[in-house]
């Protein structure tokens, strides 16, 4: 279930990361209307959220929020890099 | 006000940054390594192989403890965990300190047979340098790491406060823009991975909350010792009958601990005045079952095998504390928490070292003549090579001396921990020599150079190299030489963007060299 919670947190990067208008000029090369940006700011919040409780489903309130934190970190990591890669790119 | 308040702290944050950072760095290198410790242990005693078996391994302890120290005051054997194989057991004699039982520890392996395993120190090392340091009194080491890790939290709330768009830069990371690339780097390392620093760094001190707070303690009892009684337990040692008895299976106590903790294993065992008619066995829990790493402590009689009133049940203060310092050192992580904690612990040290970096090319562009920088510019610069890529050369040197001085040497634990300062202050001591644009890159090239080493030298030396451990699937030395050779792959790569970089600092704010100091 760990691969599960890490995807649900990179798809919620993902969308948070997109949702703001610096990435979207960097990464997508446009800027998105501020309805579809709120959209996925909201989207990219229920993945965080959505990870954080399937890692308490998983384990428990305490070990869960522990893993939850570094599998977050980890997430945020991955969508940072990958953005600057992509951002570089362009 | 507001501007004002932000530039106070931005001051605070570079000044506490710059003058912990270099021990800060050597706090959160040697800290991410003892996540692994048992495992940085098990490769440093090769000779030791098989598969674990508690109770098989104590008894094989106490029957060689029964023949080398009959008349010793105590004796003690940390049992495997589930990340290690063997048992370690070693006795004080009377009038020993605690640091001196290093010198008649012995190895048992899951067969109850004592190996003769090279002499090392093993993750322990490190695992001790992360707090204690080396060389000086380990309660200087333990109040200098204090007071760094007090900075490091006023490093972190400054931080965030002198952070000026903490949720706009989330994931900004721009590469090949000079100063303005350490800074998103110095941002990412902190802000992604801010849960974790602000654990670590509050726990850290209260892992050692009792030095430098002893007060409450001292409030409450007449002596250290009373407060040690009271928290162990009414049975603490016991007097000497002058009577010989035997001491009854330890095989039969192991289980019953095991039982009053539903199947937890237990992690330690201690026998006091063994031998004698009045000596106790205390079993301690393991700590790989809860977060709470203080597991529970139960006292047998040693000639009968029966188990004594129940110890005392703790309160909500002392499970706190329990799980705060459980919360930093990780026991109880299973593997895959483990590398998370670890990744965190490596986001610290790049946090650490780009901010150190950071300083230097942020004031590069402010000298009077970038050619010519003022002393402490260059100390800063050269203390940052001598530490950023030194230390781990010098970790690098650690493990190498564990596969190449011989095993018979006296002395040979205390001669690997030199080789990690040797090598660390070989190549700090040439940084201070070459000019500094070389020295990163040279420094960084000798630091891979040594990571790759490690394997390759494992692999001639031993019979464990890495690809024999392929074959028989040995996880932790497959891992142990990966982590090697990917450390390798990341100094090279770090040498290489050094090297790749354009000459000199240009006159022109604006087009600043590009990336790595």
């Amino acid at each position: 279930m760990m691969p599960l919670c890490l995807l649900t947190a990179i798809a919620g990067f993902t969308a948070l990361c997109l949702g703001m208008g610096r990435h979207q000029r960097d990464v997508l090369g446009t800027s998105l209307s501020a309805r579809a940006s709120r959209r996925l700011k909201a989207l990219g919040w229920t993945g965080l959220t959505a990870s954080f409780v399937l890692a308490i489903v998983r384990d428990g309130p305490a070990l869960g929020s522990v893993y939850a934190l570094g599998e977050l970190t980890l997430s945020a990591l991955t969508v940072a890099l990958v953005a600057s890669r992509l951002a570089s790119r362009r | 006000m507001k501007g004002s308040l932000r530039q106070s702290m931005a001051f605070l944050h570079t000044w506490a940054g710059l003058l912990f950072g270099w021990l800060l760095l050597l706090v959160f290198v040697t800290g991410t390594t003892a996540y692994f410790q048992d495992e940085i242990t098990r490769w440093m005693q090769p000779e030791i192989t098989g598969e674990r078996d508690l109770t098989a391994s104590a008894q094989g302890a106490v029957d060689y403890l029964q023949r080398h120290a009959q008349g010793a005051e105590a004796w003690s054997i940390q049992l495997p965990d589930a990340r290690s194989v063997a048992a370690m057991g070693y006795w004080k004699e009377k009038g020993e300190t605690f640091l001196q039982w290093r010198d008649h520890a012995f190895m048992v392996n899951g067969r109850g047979e004592v190996v003769d395993a090279r002499d090392t120190t093993g993750g322990w090392l490190l695992y001790r340098l992360h707090f204690d340091l080396h060389y000086i009194p380990v309660q200087w080491g333990r109040w200098i790491v204090g007071v760094a890790a007090m900075f490091m939290l006023v490093a972190i709330v400054s931080g965030v406060i002198t952070h000026k768009k903490i949720f706009a830069d989330f994931f900004t990371l721009r590469l090949g823009k000079g100063q303005r690339s350490w800074l998103d780097a110095h941002n990412l390392g902190a802000v992604l991975a801010l849960p974790f620093h602000l654990m670590i760094t509050y726990t850290g001190l209260v892992t050692l909350q009792r030095v430098y707070m002893p007060w409450g303690i001292t409030a409450a009892y007449a002596q250290t010792s009373d407060y040690q009684r009271a928290l162990a337990g009414p049975d603490g040692l016991p007097t000497r009958s002058g009577r010989v008895a035997p001491m009854a299976p330890i095989a039969g106590m192991l289980a019953q601990a095991r039982q009053r903790w539903q199947g937890a294993d237990p992690g330690f065992v201690a026998v006091l005045l063994p031998g004698d008619a009045n000596a106790v066995v205390r079993i301690t829990r393991g700590t790989a079952v809860s977060m709470a790493t203080r597991g529970e402590t139960v006292s047998f009689d040693a000639t009968t095998g029966r188990m004594r009133s129940p110890p005392p049940t703790h309160g909500a203060a002392a499970l706190t504390e329990s799980v705060m310092v459980g919360l930093h050192a990780g026991r109880y992580a299973p593997l895959a928490l483990r590398w998370l904690y670890v990744a965190c612990g490596l986001l610290g040290c790049a946090m650490v070292a780009t901010g150190l970096v950071l300083w230097t090319a942020k004031r590069r562009l402010q000298l009077p003549d970038p050619n010519r920088p003022h002393v402490g510019f260059r100390l800063v610069e050269r203390l940052n090579v001598a530490t950023i890529a030194g230390l781990p050369f010098g970790i690098a040197t650690y493990f190498l001396a564990n596969r190449l001085l011989a095993t018979g040497i006296p002395h040979r634990a205390a001669w690997e921990a030199n080789a990690l300062f040797i090598g660390w202050g070989v190549l700090a001591l040439y940084a201070l020599l070459r000019p500094v644009r070389r020295a990163w890159v040279e420094a960084m090239a000798a630091a891979a150079l040594a990571y790759l080493a490690v394997p390759a030298v494992n692999a001639l030396t031993t019979s464990r190299g890495l690809w024999p451990s392929l074959r028989q699937g040995d996880g932790v030395f497959v891992a142990f030489d990966m982590s090697m050779l990917a450390t390798a792959a990341g100094f090279a790569f770090a040498a290489w963007r050094a090297w790749r970089r354009p000459p000199g600092p240009t006159p022109r704010p604006r087009q600043t060299p590009k990336a790595l100091a």
